[in-house]
């Protein structure tokens, strides 16, 4: 055998650490430097792929990728290192397709360009954080949201909130967990733009 | 040819069921022992559970403006869809093209076994180097010359000559060599035609296509498939990639372990399976094609990955 191999594209991490990172400080730098750039990741995948029912596995697939590596070094710029993840994804997927979407093949040149673009800065996304999680509660199904307030907000156990809702302490956390994953999509999901009031 | 990767919508269910539950008033150490088996499991687990957990975290800061529920049902989700709006170009489609095979009887028949590889060197000075799991048949009369590939992969070197056009017939569809090098890949449900030099004619043979021939030149690669035939420029380095097997080798740039083992299985009979969580794995490398034990050995010991002989195949997961 010849050449050597490497795992997702080491060049493209700067210069990490090479020694394994534990996993609080994956989780810490998931959290501060990963999450905020989910808006434009999804933007990104949603510019480039025709297929929406594929975009949540393509966002955990990517996500896994880049902690995969992030576990043996972090990354020392989140951003590209989270574009250039996603743009091999889609190329990997292009490749692998058998019916070829030719808007993908023909943009996968224009998809370096995007990795250069200016992102939301973090600080503005904090900045109105608390009214885009208003936003997002209002948004959640009626029955999700009223366990959720119960809950979390309110402090109620989960039996009084089963008893409360006229509903199984299972339908509580089923309720709760639906209410979890809606409110991360809204909130790290969806363009900025887009999350203010009407 | 790869399965997907698990469903991201149950991992993360799974995850926010464990947040949620986590959170209650019941959370037992054997349910802790149990949730951090899980986590350790999968970096997609991790990241389920990683983005859920700062969501939730987020939501405290709520507690602060606490106010009475509101009697308001759900707006319609804002969520924009974001159109791609790149051009589609879809050339012609063909529609289930049935192979035409009416070739005459003075044709001979060439094929090459699975891990095989033969050059024919034709009369005419045109030579036909064929890949693994290969069969061509070739007629050369006065007036023309055709070559009919029925299965697998061949590369033309065509000598020139105006009086007797150089015909490739495959599933369906006519490539009128123009003075030239290309490759021609046949699979069961997709067709690709590389021109590496010179000029290339192509015409899809389905009635309902009958557009215009598309000529392709030097960088081309046109791949048809069931519904549709398209056309992108390649860097003449991927195609060197491509043709790599000419010299007995597959190289893999930017290749995911699951098409390289693929390939693999190509040329040889021991099988390889690789595992979903390993297959989006990106390798980079240069291989003898034959030589499974080398690439087998690399993912152990470079990619860290599980490996298990079953005899006749071997299973690479994580």
């Amino acid at each position: 055998m010849a050449d050597t191999t490497s795992e997702t594209s080491r060049e493209e991490r700067g210069n990490a650490l090479n020694a394994p990172v534990n996993a609080s400080e994956v989780e810490a730098w998931f959290v501060r430097e990963v999450l905020p750039l989910e808006s434009m990741l999804m933007r990104f995948l949603h510019q480039n792929w025709r297929n929406k029912a594929d975009i949540e596995d393509f966002r955990q697939e990517i996500y896994a990728q880049v902690l995969t590596a992030a576990e043996s070094g972090l990354p020392e710029r989140a951003k590209p290192f989270v574009l250039t993840t996603a743009r091999n994804l889609l190329i990997d997927r292009v490749r692998r397709e058998h019916v070829v979407p030719i808007d993908a093949v023909s943009d996968l040149d224009a998809l370096g360009v995007a990795i250069d673009e200016p992102g939301p800065e973090r600080n503005a996304i904090a900045r109105d954080v608390l009214r885009r999680l208003q936003d997002s509660l209002d948004r959640l199904p009626p029955r999700c949201r009223e366990a959720f307030t119960l809950k979390r907000l309110e402090g109620l156990s989960r039996a009084e909130v089963a008893q409360r809702m006229g509903i199984s302490e299972r339908m509580v956390t089923e309720h709760m967990a639906q209410a979890v994953c809606q409110l991360a999509d809204m909130l790290y999901g969806e363009p900025l733009d887009t999350r203010s009031k009407p | 040819m790869n399965a997907p990767a698990p469903n991201a919508k149950d991992v993360n269910a799974t995850a926010a069921t464990w947040l949620v539950r986590m959170n209650a008033e019941d959370w037992s150490e054997d349910d802790q022992k149990m949730f951090d088996t899980w986590l350790v499991q999968s970096p997609a687990h991790r990241a389920a559970y990683w983005r859920l957990k700062a969501a939730y975290a987020e939501t405290s800061r709520l507690q602060a403006l606490r106010r009475p529920q509101q009697g308001r049902g759900p707006r319609k989700s804002a969520m924009p869809f974001l159109a791609a709006t790149a051009a589609t170009l879809i050339v012609a489609s063909i529609v289930a093209a049935a192979t035409i095979s009416f070739a005459p009887q003075s044709s001979e028949r060439y094929a090459t076994q699975v891990g095989g590889s033969k050059t024919l060197a034709l009369r005419d000075g045109t030579r036909i180097e064929l890949n693994t799991a290969t069969e061509v048949r070739v007629s050369l009369t006065k007036t023309q010359r055709t070559v009919w590939l029925d299965k697998g992969e061949a590369f033309f070197e065509v000598a020139h000559d105006a009086q007797r056009p150089f015909i490739v017939m495959v599933a369906g569809h006519r490539v009128t060599d123009i003075g030239t090098k290309f490759l021609i890949r046949h699979d069961p449900a997709r067709l690709e035609v590389a021109v590496v030099e010179g000029k290339v004619g192509f015409d899809s043979s389905d009635p309902a296509s009958r557009a215009q021939p598309l000529q392709l030149a030097a960088g081309d690669v046109l791949v048809a498939t069931p519904h549709a035939i398209t056309v992108k420029a390649k860097r003449e380095e991927d195609l060197a990639t491509e043709l790599g097997w000419r010299r007995g080798m597959l190289i893999f740039h930017h290749t995911t372990l699951g098409e390289a083992a693929a390939e693999f299985n190509r040329y040889n009979g021991h099988q390889l399976v690789v595992g979903d969580s390993a297959s989006a794995l990106t390798i980079n490398g240069v291989f003898p094609k034959n030589d499974v034990p080398a690439f087998v050995r690399l993912a152990q010991a470079v990619l860290k990955l599980r490996v298990e002989d079953q005899g006749h195949q071997t299973v690479i997961s994580r």
